[in-house]
């Protein structure tokens, strides 16, 4: 199906949106040893969860300030400091808890999808 | 050399304006976070075989998004009034705005009545939409100290269960009140009565000796405008006999309505600015001051009557969706 281009936009919307929704669980479910921003990019990137770093960096820092991830400085080389974000025991329980929910959700969404698929056919 | 100071001036300037619109207890950290990595990246396409040059570092930067952007993200939301407090200060803010123009008008009424001001429409409206501009001024710099200092509290009191029993009744605007309504009608048969049987015999009346004497309250130039506010008051005579009777207000009622709130606001204007109403010169401060609260209110109404009638005209019935 072709898709209209002033369409293109939303559907970039839309699909940013999607992104970002799912990707506390990616990034907590990659936290469980130490990641600095860019190797966590990297990380995703190469899983096919290609992230902005506007939305990704300021994601660390809140999953923190929510006391899910904690984080340290270490020195990077010489002298450049470096922000290490590594996932605790409250965020272990609640990539648990998300891991469900994100599993319950794909199942439901893939019979939503399957069955929209079938109603169109039809 | 020169290119290397360049490429730093950039990631500098970059940091500072990300940090400058952050909250001061994020400042220090998160500029040195975002210039880690920045310097990250920056050393990850250096890696890759990009030059380490002034182009590089721009592009990254411009991949990092407006700072704007970024410090919105890493920051505290960037609101004046949040959700918890708007409604209330919607509310507050109509009623200060209303009170305001209210007071604004009758300081103007007063003054042309009692001190014969006459100031230009152009200076009154110029004088009431600067008092306006300050007075809603103050209503938003007041919520925002409010919202600021309770933001936390405000967050939790918004996350609080909520029933929705506690939803208020929903009014029925268009329904006439029949009690007010028949006070209303009461009230304008005995205006209409007073004004064209008795206004002669209104007064003050004392004993001399073994008769009745009296003092008219009202001067000539009162007189001049019996027929006016005949027509006023016979006018909502007939509209709230023919509302009471269909039982709604509709938006034809409602336009004659907004006529006769505009025709009393002229009359009364009219004499509040003309010449002496009391036949008795103390009395006229009196008349003047009642005059002009009379003007406000007849103002007020006709904002209400206007109010009411794009509400109306905005609530359209809803489309009919028919799922199939």
């Amino acid at each position: 199906m072709m898709i209209e281009s002033d369409t293109l936009p939303l559907v970039d919307n839309l699909t940013s949106e999607l992104r970002r929704g799912v990707l506390a669980l990616a990034v907590l479910a990659q936290c469980r040893a130490p990641q600095y921003g860019y190797s966590l990019k990297q990380r995703l990137a190469e899983a096919g969860l290609e992230v902005n770093e506007g939305t990704l960096y300021p994601l660390l820092r809140r999953l923190e300030e929510q006391a899910l991830l904690d984080s340290e400085w270490r020195l990077a080389g010489e002298s450049r400091p470096r922000r290490y974000y590594r996932i605790n025991a409250a965020g272990e329980g609640a990539l648990v808890v998300l891991k469900q929910e994100w599993q319950a959700l794909n199942h439901a969404l893939m019979r939503l999808l399957d069955g929209g698929d079938t109603a169109q056919e039809q | 050399m020169a290119t290397a100071n360049k490429s730093q001036e950039w990631i500098d300037r970059y940091v500072r304006e990300v940090g400058r619109q952050l909250p001061a207890r994020k400042q220090t950290d998160t500029e040195m976070e975002i210039r880690s990595l920045i310097e990250d990246e920056v050393e990850a396409r250096v890696a890759d075989g990009a030059a380490r040059d002034e182009a590089t570092v721009l592009d990254v930067l411009h991949q990092f998004g407006r700072p704007q952007q970024i410090a919105a993200r890493y920051g505290a939301p960037q609101m004046l009034i949040g959700p918890a407090l708007y409604p209330v200060f919607l509310n507050v803010l109509r009623i200060v705005l209303g009170v305001v123009t209210a007071l604004a008008i009758f300081g103007v009424a007063i003054a042309a009545g009692v001190d014969g001001e006459r100031p230009t429409i152009l200076e009154t409206v110029g004088g009431l939409f600067a008092t306006l501009l300050q007075a809603g001024g103050m209503v938003v710099l007041v919520f925002a100290l409010v919202e600021r200092a309770n933001r936390a509290e405000l967050q939790r009191e918004w996350q609080k269960p909520w029933d929705p029993r506690t939803l208020p009744a929903v009014e029925e605007r268009d329904r006439v009140k029949v009690g007010e309504m028949l006070v209303g009608i009461g009230f304008s048969v005995a205006i209409l009565i007073g004004l064209n049987f008795y206004l002669d015999r209104l007064g003050g009346y004392y004993v001399v000796g073994e008769g009745w004497r009296s003092i008219a309250i009202f001067g000539e130039a009162f007189f001049d405008f019996v027929p006016w506010l005949t027509l006023w008051w016979g006018s909502e005579l007939l509209l709230s006999i023919v509302v009471l009777i269909r039982g709604r207000w509709q938006t034809w009622s409602r336009l004659v309505q907004l006529a006769i709130n505009l025709l009393a606001a002229g009359i009364l204007l009219q004499m509040l600015t003309g010449g002496p109403l009391a036949a008795w010169a103390p009395l006229e401060p009196v008349f003047k001051v009642t005059l002009a609260i009379a003007l406000v209110a007849a103002l007020f109404d006709a904002a209400k009557t206007a109010y009411r009638l794009v509400v109306q005209s905005g609530r359209s019935s809803p489309p009919r969706q028919v799922i199939t």
